[in-house]
């Protein structure tokens, strides 16, 4: 089982440290779809299965949250787990993210532990094909929120 | 804000802005940092290869953060940052790209440690600048409500121009 990923963010060396990231986690990763903004973004989302969505707040075109405000009004990406990846300092527009349903938020910088724990915490555990052992066995820390 | 407390924010993102850079290069690109041992190596900078990039702030207050690097740590800090080695062809890429999201990150961290977390900031994009136009941002650095900072990332000159914007600023825009 692999899963698929999207991530939305207008630096490109970010879209590929969490493309290094989710491989070199041990995370079963099937296709990483990238964009350079929320209308991109949303483009691919309504044309592919997606498990999972990274989101910067601050890109061009579409922001974070425009792109986030939309998915909740369409009933096929309404549920679709999103994690908000942003320098992003304000409890205020945090705690707004949140309340619009936002799964998790993480801050840059970041390390590739935690973007490993968040990802474990929402999609759940997995087998582990090369060892047999479990995606949860493996040692990692972190936090979301 | 009166002229006191501009002088007084001045005096806060002084303090704060070689810690923050200093957590974000260690954490975003495993980079060590310290403080220019000797004046001559940030003036040697000059002679070099700079990539100069900047943002724009607007919340509480109002201004805009430049930062002027190696084009040689470029691809050192994307190297780092993308966990490949320095000669991989994505390090030479992406050397502007990693340069820009630093700032991003550094500007993202600094608002709050210095406005607090309850304060809403809109940051714009970063956007790559000209070395002459970062001469002119230095330039200004005389001006009460603007510094410079230097500090070194791997043994690299990376300097800072911090620039709040006055009231005028605003009447103009």
């Amino acid at each position: 089982m692999a899963f698929n990923f999207l991530t939305a963010d207008d630096s490109t060396i970010i879209r590929t440290m969490l493309k290094k990231t989710l491989a070199a986690a041990g995370i079963p990763v099937g296709i990483v779809h990238e964009a350079g903004n929320g209308r991109e973004a949303l483009d691919i989302l309504r044309n592919n299965w997606i498990d999972l969505v990274f989101v910067d707040i601050n890109m061009p075109v579409m922001d974070g949250v425009e792109m986030i405000e939309t998915m909740k009004k369409e009933d096929i990406l309404d549920n679709l787990p999103t994690v908000v990846v942003s320098t992003e300092g304000s409890r205020a527009k945090i705690e707004r993210l949140i309340n619009k349903g936002v799964t998790a938020f993480i801050r840059k910088p970041f390390t590739p532990e935690l973007i490993r724990n968040i990802v474990i915490d929402i999609l759940g555990e997995w087998e582990d094909e090369s060892t047999g052992k479990n995606g949860t066995d493996k040692d990692f820390s972190g936090e979301a929120f | 804000m009166s002229p006191q407390e501009k002088m007084e924010l001045i005096k806060t993102f002084q303090e704060k802005l070689s810690d923050t850079a200093k957590k974000v290069f260690e954490n975003a690109a495993f980079a060590m940092i310290d403080m220019p041992e000797e004046e001559q190596e940030c003036a040697e900078a000059s002679c070099e290869t700079r990539i100069c990039v900047m943002i724009e702030f607007e919340g509480h207050f109002r201004g805009r953060l430049a930062m002027s690097a190696s084009g040689a740590l470029a691809p050192v800090l994307a190297a780092n940052m993308l966990g490949v080695d320095e000669d991989d062809p994505d390090a030479g890429k992406k050397g502007t790209d990693a340069i820009m999201e630093i700032l991003n990150m550094v500007c993202g961290n600094l608002l709050p440690e210095v406005a607090g977390a309850d304060v809403e900031f809109r940051m714009t994009a970063p956007e790559v600048i000209s070395p002459d136009q970062y001469r002119i941002f230095e330039s200004e650095a005389d001006d009460p409500y603007s510094f410079s900072e230097d500090i070194s990332v791997e043994s690299s000159p990376v300097s800072f121009v911090l620039t709040i914007k006055s009231d005028r600023d605003r009447e103009l825009m």
